[in-house]
């Protein structure tokens, strides 16, 4: 340590460089083993996570999924789906379409996943992340709560009651319901321009 | 400097979050249950283990131009082993710590002591001071999220306790009912205000405990003098 | 020696005034809410008495317990204490459970005030912080709003109801029975203090002339307010006259404005000061009513103002005692040309 100051020059600079690359190769070389390792179990978790969430919108098992491209649709001006894909049950008939999506909530973003049947018709919505408030947005998260339970069976032009459709609104939580209730027409109106 | 006074040092008087004050952003952001605070303390603990180990041990070849360099070098390649290992194997903690065990790469808890502590000591003492420091760190993340869950959620130990689904998905035991927990607690404010009144409460007991000491030696020099 | 009779134009507390201390005013204060307090009780019943009773008890309790488990001396019997407790009652449904005040009154005597050494020495006004804090933490409960006696059998028949602040924001036309003199009475439902804008002017009047407050910051709070939203206007469903109306009747605008703001240790001590104090407020609180996630923006509008009030008094300072305003001119002058001379020599 104490010598770098007595040295100048072009020398010392190759010096520090030669050693700040020694120190960068050993931990690239540790870190690329630790990736070999892991990088099995972390895709079988992220593959089993997607699937559970599309089960959760989409009957029926052994569904595949075919992953459509961004251009193909439109009518998505804000950018709020971030994957849309085309289902198909295990014997190979369309049954409908499943949206990733994210967007902003009353208080940040929420992230969902929306299935919808050949008939533009929502099979369920499963809500995977948000920072609604506790105990009133929030529970358009719970899967138990009759706001969520009540959205499968509705179709294109649904709205809350508030705004004259049918939908009835968490109590207290208007912005959460009408921001979940938009997102599921921007992916009908989405499917709908394919 | 021996064992002892090194581990007095780390969880009480030169506790690295509340005199130090060092990596509060971490502390505040991910103490809302039992399960995060202890994931989240022992990352750090691992991780400034191995940082102060590493860099005590190559402490006398590096250059002292580039020592920063290499020391956040050193740390990001530990962060992202651990990050990858929670990845691949409790992902439920990954995914509720969040961009918070990237971010330890700048906690300034890690760096504070390679560059305070390490450079200048040998291999164990390094070692033990990563070990005290980080359990320092544990203690009072474990102590937040108590305070924190308790208060705001009334339940104890979320994510460890009851689980149904694998690790990280207990609901805790509840105490009393959630709908009468003090929301805000749990919130970011919380963590704010929490952190504060601990915080408050450590300098409370430090002084105190160093005015007895000032008096007990008063005392002593008086009683010589008569 | 004869005594000369001065007048200086003191300010608020630090000052002390001979023979008015702290109980007197605190006093004062309590005495000035009485008539909201009387309104509360004709409109929402004697129940409502349950929540303001362990509100006050609580905050009474908090302020000895804590004296006493640090070895200070007890404060409880400048009354300060009983007005929080009173005021933060005041600020909570009247069908609030007890146990809401006592946790209010903990966050509000213990944390708010006590840690910041006591009386005199917090930044947030104790009762609105412990409002915030329930607000924050009990959404829920701290927005459900008994149906007023003044309006059963006009109005829905129901338990609860909308307030005048929710169709507002909802960008709704107010319903008929919301009338003007209806609200200025206080047959309108809210929190239990809020309501009757008439018992809180009279208080305010009352403290005005007991010189318990000065006119400054209640006037040029609830003046923004009304200025702002009369030249604003809120939308097709109100006319501007109507939506100014709305707007000063309406929540808790008339008890922040002459009972919150005007707290001595968390307002500014100058009289310039006081009035952009007031100003901020009424801004802050007409652009949270309108653009804001929530109805209600005063108790949000006097805490964010409160964290001002220093920055204020400095920014406000008035002249030292014995320098009369030809020597500050003086000095200013003096600086100036220095500062000239300076910027010459260096050319």
């Amino acid at each position: 340590m104490a010598d770098t100051a007595k040295k100048s020059g072009g020398g010392q600079i190759i010096k520090l460089a030669l050693v700040l690359l020694a120190v960068a190769a050993v931990i690239a070389l540790v870190l690329g083993v630790v990736n070999e390792i892991t990088k099995g179990p972390i895709e079988d978790y992220l593959n089993n996570k997607r699937d559970e969430a599309y089960a959760m919108v989409m009957p029926g098992e052994g569904n595949n999924y075919e992953e459509l491209d961004a251009g193909s649709y439109t009518n998505d001006a804000s950018n709020t789906i971030t994957k849309l894909s085309k289902a198909t049950d295990a014997s190979g008939n369309e049954i409908g379409y499943v949206a990733e999506t994210t967007f902003s909530g009353a208080q940040g973003m929420i992230t969902m996943v929306v299935g919808l049947d050949n008939d533009l018709v929502c099979t369920g919505i499963g809500i995977t992340e948000h920072s609604e408030t506790s105990g009133l947005g929030a529970k358009a998260s719970d899967p138990t709560d009759p706001f969520p339970q009540s959205l499968p069976g509705n179709g294109d032009g649904l709205k809350l009651s508030k705004d004259g459709g049918t939908i009835a609104a968490i109590s207290g939580a208007t912005l959460t319901s009408r921001a979940v209730v938009t997102e599921i027409q921007t992916v009908i109106d989405a499917v709908k321009s394919l | 400097m021996n064992i002892k006074q090194q581990f007095k040092e780390g969880l009480v008087t030169n506790n690295p979050v509340l005199v130090q004050l060092l990596g509060m952003c971490a502390t505040m952001a991910i103490t809302t249950s039992l399960f995060n605070g202890i994931g989240m303390g022992f990352s750090v603990l691992i991780i400034l283990t191995c940082c102060n180990v590493v860099i005590s041990l190559i402490r006398k070849i590096i250059p002292n131009d580039i020592r920063l360099a290499i020391f956040v070098l050193v740390i990001a390649g530990f962060v992202t082993i651990v990050d990858l290992l929670l990845q691949a194997f409790i992902p439920a903690l990954s995914e509720s710590l969040g961009v918070f065990i990237p971010l330890i790469v700048v906690n300034c808890i890690i760096i504070g002591r390679a560059e305070a502590f390490c450079q200048k000591n040998p291999v164990g003492a390094s070692f033990f001071d990563g070990i005290f420091q980080g359990l320092g760190y544990t203690c009072v993340l474990i102590c937040m999220c108590v305070i924190r869950e308790f208060l705001g959620k009334g339940s104890f130990g979320s994510g460890l306790i009851n689980t149904t689904n694998g690790i990280g998905t207990g609901s805790g035991v509840h105490i009393f009912p959630a709908e009468y927990g003090a929301l805000v607690l749990t919130l970011p404010i919380g963590g704010f205000i929490t952190l504060g009144c601990l915080i408050a409460l450590m300098q409370y007991v430090l002084r105190r405990s160093e005015e007895k000491k000032a008096a007990k030696a008063n005392e002593e020099k008086e009683a010589a003098n008569v | 020696m004869t005594k000369k009779e001065y007048t200086f134009d003191a300010g608020y507390q630090p000052q002390v005034r001979a023979k008015r201390g702290t109980p007197q005013i605190m006093l004062d204060v309590i005495i000035a809410l009485l008539p909201a307090l009387c309104v509360g009780v004709w409109q929402f019943g004697f129940a409502a008495l349950l929540p303001v009773a362990t509100s006050i008890a609580a905050c009474v309790f908090f302020e000895w317990a804590y004296r006493k488990l640090l070895h200070k001396p007890s404060t409880i019997g400048d009354l300060s204490a009983v007005l929080t407790g009173l005021l933060l009652s005041f600020t909570l449904p009247a069908n609030a459970p007890w146990w809401l005040p006592v946790i209010g009154g903990f966050f509000a005597i213990v944390i708010v005030k006590q840690l910041y050494g006591g009386i005199g020495k917090n930044f947030l006004n104790p009762a609105l912080a412990g409002r915030a804090f329930l607000f924050a933490s009990y959404a829920m409960l701290m927005t459900q709003w008994v149906t007023p006696a003044g309006l059963k059998g006009t109005a829905v028949d129901a338990i609860t109801m909308a307030t005048p602040l929710s169709s507002m924001k909802a960008g709704v036309a107010l319903p008929e029975y919301f009338t003007v003199a209806n609200m200025f009475i206080g047959k309108m439902p809210g929190c239990f203090g809020e309501i009757s804008a008439c018992a809180l002017i009279l208080g305010g009047i009352y403290l005005i002339c007991r010189k318990v407050i000065t006119w400054h910051i209640p006037v040029c709070f609830i003046g923004t307010v009304a200025v702002v939203s009369l030249i604003f206007g809120g939308g097709p469903e109100y006319s501007h006259v109507d939506w100014m109306l709305a707007n000063l009747l309406s929540g808790g605008l008339m008890l922040g404005a002459i009972f919150m703001a005007t707290d001595y240790s968390t307002s500014p001590v100058t009289f310039k000061g006081r009035c952009i104090y007031g100003i901020g407020c009424g801004l802050l609180t007409v652009i949270i009513r309108r653009f804001g996630g929530y109805p209600e923006g005063v108790s949000f509008a006097i805490l964010i103002m409160n964290c001002c009030a220093w920055f204020l008094d400095q920014l406000t300072k008035r002249r030292q005692f014995g320098v009369s305003k030809e020597d500050v001119k003086a000095m200013k002058a003096a600086k100036k040309a220095a500062k000239k001379e300076a910027k010459e020599a260096g050319a």
